[in-house]
């Protein structure tokens, strides 16, 4: 595509051409918008490294790291669907909990605070990743950084 | 001729003020007062805005958590179109022909769509 | 020959095409939500994610938390066209 993005689009093209078979395979991953911000800390915890590899490859190749970065493309992709794998195994209940909630919510995290507790000490306990919030300067409360009792969404009764 | 003079000790003194008592506090009081709510206010205020910030770098962290992965994504779908271009061109033109003197990989502004669409 | 409930008629039908309005109006929106609440004040990185969640699940609201993506997937990423103006 190119970088505008269109306006007036009338038709969309769809090629299903597969990639070509020298290229490794690697599954998709199949979470959509809400499951992905629930779980994406626990992502960023384990996949800092793969994260990080990818985009340093992508900006040391300006402009055509699509082709080269496949590579690194892969690895951070296995690595978060084993991360969205392993939270399904060991913590559905919770997780679903929290992104259905974030699902009602407009995606807005401080709206689920209680089902993010729940799930961030499940995933604590299970799988060893932990939500930090780099930079965060409130000390409060351990997990979140967001002060233990916060002005937003006092009243919501999906708070603590 | 006796002349009008003022009576004998003067005239008695004219009624201006009105004789209302004033009610409530003093003003200064109200206006201590005042001060006070806004100084609450600015008060919570400022914890709020705090806390905005982090709701907003908490909300931001999350995206670069996951913008890797969204764009791996993007990039090999991007990657299978650009050579499923190149195989055709070669069906085509037999040899393998470059639009840019370039080895860079350009995302396409200009594509060739089937002419009937089936919608 | 004053009824008293003749004024309250006008009253009666102001309170139901209200009604017909608000309710319908909440009707139609939940039905486009898919029983949840509305997305708003979304941006582009919102907008995009719908459409992701859309090729996903099928359905706008469909949310689904599976870590491989169904069969076809990786195929069925739509670019947008606009014909050329000149």
């Amino acid at each position: 595509m190119s970088r505008r993005e269109p306006q007036f689009s009338q038709q969309t093209l769809i090629d299903t051409t597969p990639m070509p078979a020298e290229i490794p395979k690697v599954q998709e991953i199949g979470a959509t918008s809400a499951p992905l911000t629930s779980a994406a800390y626990f992502i960023g915890d384990r996949c800092q490294a793969y994260n990080d590899d990818f985009m340093k490859c992508k900006a040391e190749s300006n402009g055509r790291g699509e082709l080269e970065c496949l590579k690194e493309g892969r690895k951070v992709t296995r690595c978060a669907a084993s991360v969205i794998k392993d939270i399904n195994t060991h913590c559905l209940t919770q997780f679903t909990a929290h992104w259905e909630c974030l699902e009602n919510w407009n995606h807005r995290l401080w709206e689920c605070r209680k089902a993010e507790s729940d799930l961030n000490a499940c995933v604590f306990d299970k799988l060893g990743l932990k939500k930090t919030i780099p930079g965060a300067v409130e000390p409060p409360r351990p997990t979140t950084r967001i002060p233990q009792y916060p002005i937003y969404a006092a009243n919501t009764p999906n708070l603590r | 001729m006796p002349q009008d003079m003022p009576p004998v000790g003067g005239y008695s003194p004219v009624q201006y003020k009105r004789n209302i008592p004033a009610r409530g506090f003093r003003p200064v009081h109200y206006l201590i007062g005042m001060h006070l709510v806004m100084a609450f206010g600015y008060y919570k205020l400022f914890y709020a805005v705090r806390e905005q910030h982090e709701l907003a770098r908490e909300k931001l962290w999350g995206r670069l958590h996951i913008l890797p992965l969204l764009q791996a994504e993007e990039d090999r779908d991007q990657a299978r179109r650009y050579y499923a271009d190149k195989a055709r061109e070669k069906e085509l033109f037999g040899t393998d022909n470059k639009v840019y003197h370039s080895d860079r990989f350009v995302r396409p502004t200009f594509m060739y769509t089937p002419s009937k669409v089936t919608q | 020959m004053g009824v008293p409930f003749e004024a309250l008629l006008p009253f009666g039908i102001i309170i139901g095409c209200f009604g017909a309005g608000g309710y319908g109006l909440m009707a139609v929106k939940n039905w486009t939500n898919e029983g949840k609440r509305a997305r708003w004040n979304r941006d582009v990185w919102d907008r995009v994610m719908m459409e992701r969640d859309m090729r996903l699940t099928g359905t706008a609201r469909g949310q689904s938390c599976n870590h491989e993506a169904p069969p076809g997937f990786e195929l069925s990423n739509p670019w947008k066209l606009e014909k050329r103006i000149f």
